[in-house]
């Protein structure tokens, strides 16, 4: 049950722009009326006056002859009707005739006024030249105002009428005209709101005027609306499905999805990652906002891949170990967030994968991969990667790098006399006397066999030799196979540098090769720089 | 109106010989006191202003035949009013009884008669009906005539 409002004035007023127009319209015609009627008023009054001093004039006109008569023969009688019938006039208040040389017969008292509003000169009626008597007659004004207060007050009924009549057409009018039209438009868009994604149901109207015309216009304009609105909400329903789909990747996935902002705090995690790192964080529920660097055992080195990837734009792959008390391996997919928007400027996003039992796995083959297993020496394999990385050391840097290739003297007797395993403790001693020697960034590798190769940066124009004669001085002790035996092996020494062999390690080690078998086939024990003119001797 | 007319062109016609021209005579008898009168103290005694002579005396109006021309020439030439206008002059004046009209004689001669009686009447006459026994007062030019 609809409940009806009561009903106000002022509000039906504010709601309805007809009764405003048709008000307005009222109230400015009264105001005009008020002002015309005063001034009309004021007319009516001195025309009413005018033409009542006419009326009394033509009275007066008319009973002249007779007062005349009167004044001439002083006939009081006459004169006596003639003034009373003048007063008997509603427009005549009171008369009187003054007979020269006679009485003055009034009617009325005229005492109190002294001017009377028509004075007429009586004058013989046989001799116009010959003045017998004034004829003054006093008009009734009380009674000539009711009369133009009559007036005036028809005339403003009549006006109010008219502006009555012309108030309620023009209202009529303007509701017929502009008010149905404008409520059809209203009404129109009230339901068109209402009937959201449906088909769009224009506004019709068949009025050629300015309201046709906005009627026309908001046509096109909610047809405009309702294609955005259409096409807006396909584009959402794409958004959601595919933020659905990516939903369904980030949370669903095995893989651990991160987003880091530009200060390496977690912004956005998906389980996934929780999951991997929940042993670290017991209890501690949000992993968002912290510092993924300390998730790590070594934070260092993911803000320094953190920084190469923001600064390269690149993406970096990296095994990285948890921190912890447990071997957890987790490899990491570290890419840059290409985005125009602001708020994501500097977002790294990673992707990890636990790795922990590959890791362990490939860490091992990959040290016997890389090692050798008698000496704990890198073998060529991993000298070959080792140098590979040094030669780039040494080109930023643009210093020299030389490579020495070792080659043992005077082993295979102590092979053949002594056995394999003094040939091993040799070898093992060789290397240890390599490491001690060297600096820790040098690369120290056993090339094969008894052949060792070591490569170092330097600096200086000494440095080659001083490198020879040290490498040199290493075979001078003998080696102690067991507390009775003791052997004394030598060593053929080829060096080559990136001075003369340039940054390329298969020149470099050609070079050195073709040296040490120069000293080989020499005097043996001494060292010899590739492009070198002399063969150097301890 | 018509008949009015009319009977004016058929009084035209009747006294067509004798249609009055020439002067009228105010006459009193011989006996009067009055010698004189002027034209305003006639009209005022004939229109029934006064009702006594100059000198104070009554007097007796009389007036020519009503229908007689005398008549007429005397009112028009006095007072430019044709006799149905004075009578209905005197009609109005009527029921007040202040003023009375002169009296009125039939015949022309009777005028003649009256005023030799009484020395106190007052009459008119045209100028040729010569009398002794009166004398004039006042001659009323013709006004009419042709100068």
């Amino acid at each position: 049950m609809k409940t009806s409002k009561p009903f106000s004035l002022s509000r039906t007023l504010r709601e309805r722009l007809d009764l405003k127009i048709a008000l307005a319209i009222l109230c400015l015609a009264m105001l005009f009326l008020l002002v015309l009627g005063f001034f009309n008023y004021l007319k009516a009054q001195q025309e009413e006056r005018a033409h009542a001093l006419a009326v009394v004039r033509e009275m007066v006109a008319v009973v002249e002859g007779n007062a005349a008569i009167a004044a001439y023969l002083k006939d009081i009688q006459l004169a006596d009707e003639i003034v009373s019938g003048l007063q008997d006039s509603r427009y005549v208040a009171r008369a009187a005739i003054d007979i020269d040389g006679g009485p003055t017969i009034a009617a009325g008292d005229i005492t109190q006024s002294v001017e009377a509003d028509v004075v007429h000169r009586l004058n013989a009626p046989f001799d116009a030249a010959d003045q017998v008597g004034t004829l003054r007659v006093y008009a009734d004004f009380a009674f000539i105002g009711q009369l133009a207060t009559g007036r005036g007050r028809s005339v403003l009924v009549g006006q109010l009428a008219l502006l009555l009549l012309v108030s309620g057409a023009l209202f009529w009018v303007v509701r017929r005209v502009v008010i149905r039209p404008l409520g059809r438009v209203v009404g129109q868009l009230k339901t068109i709101e209402q009937s959201g994604v449906a088909h769009l149901r224009g506004i019709s109207l068949k009025s050629q005027d300015e309201i046709g015309y906005l009627a026309r216009n908001i046509n096109s304009l909610l047809e405009k609306v309702h294609q955005a609105y259409l096409s807006e909400a396909e584009h959402n329903r794409q958004i959601a499905q595919l933020e659905r789909k990516f939903r369904l990747i980030f949370e669903g996935s095995h893989a651990g999805i991160v987003l880091v902002d530009e200060s390496d705090r977690l912004a956005l995690v998906n389980p996934a990652f929780e999951a991997m790192v929940a042993e670290l964080l017991p209890g501690a529920g949000c992993l968002e906002g912290r510092p993924l660097s300390q998730l790590f055992r070594e934070p260092e080195r993911v803000d320094d891949i953190l920084a190469v990837v923001r600064d390269s734009h690149t993406s970096i792959f990296c095994d990285l170990m948890l921190a912890g008390e447990q071997e957890i391996w987790l490899r990491g997919v570290f890419s840059i967030i290409e985005s125009q928007g602001g708020d994501e400027r500097g977002y790294v996003e990673v992707v990890f994968s636990d790795i922990s039992d590959r890791a362990l796995t490939e860490k091992r083959f990959e040290y016997g991969a890389t090692h050798d297993q008698l000496t704990g020496l890198l073998n060529r394999r991993g000298g070959m990667e080792r140098f590979a990385r040094q030669i780039e050391q040494a080109q930023a840097k643009g210093s020299e790098l030389i490579l020495c290739l070792i080659d043992l003297n005077d082993f295979k007797p102590v092979n053949d006399v002594h056995g394999h395993e003094a040939g091993d403790l040799v070898l093992q001693e060789v290397a240890q006397r390599l490491q001690h020697a060297l600096r820790a960034d040098d690369v120290i590798v056993r090339w094969g066999g008894d052949e060792f190769v070591v490569s170092m940066l330097v600096s200086g124009d000494f440095a080659v030799e001083a490198v020879g004669r040290n490498l040199l001085s290493l075979f001078r002790a003998p080696i102690e196979i067991d507390p009775q035996t003791r052997v004394r092996v030598g060593g053929s020494v080829g060096i080559a540098s990136s001075a003369h062999s340039g940054y390329n390690i298969q020149q470099l080690i050609e070079s050195a090769d073709e040296a040490m078998y120069v000293v080989k086939k020499g005097d043996k024990n001494s060292y010899r720089v590739s492009g070198a003119e002399e063969q150097f001797e301890p | 109106m018509r008949a009015r007319l009319i009977g004016v062109m058929l009084l035209l016609m009747v006294y067509s010989a004798s249609t009055f021209a020439g002067d009228i005579l105010v006459v009193v008898s011989k006996a009067s006191p009055v010698d004189s009168i002027s034209r305003r103290e006639l009209v005022d005694l004939y229109m029934g202003r006064s009702h006594s002579l100059p000198d104070g005396s009554p007097v007796l109006k009389i007036d020519a035949p009503v229908d007689s021309p005398t008549r007429e020439a005397f009112y028009r030439s006095l007072i430019n009013m044709q006799v149905a206008e004075v009578n209905a002059y005197w009609a109005r004046l009527m029921l007040t009884g202040r003023a009375t009209p002169p009296m009125s004689v039939t015949r022309t001669e009777d005028i003649a008669a009256l005023l030799e009686r009484n020395p106190n009447a007052l009459g008119y006459l045209p100028e040729d009906s010569g009398n002794e026994n009166l004398k004039t007062i006042f001659v009323i030019k013709d006004t009419s005539r042709a100068p």
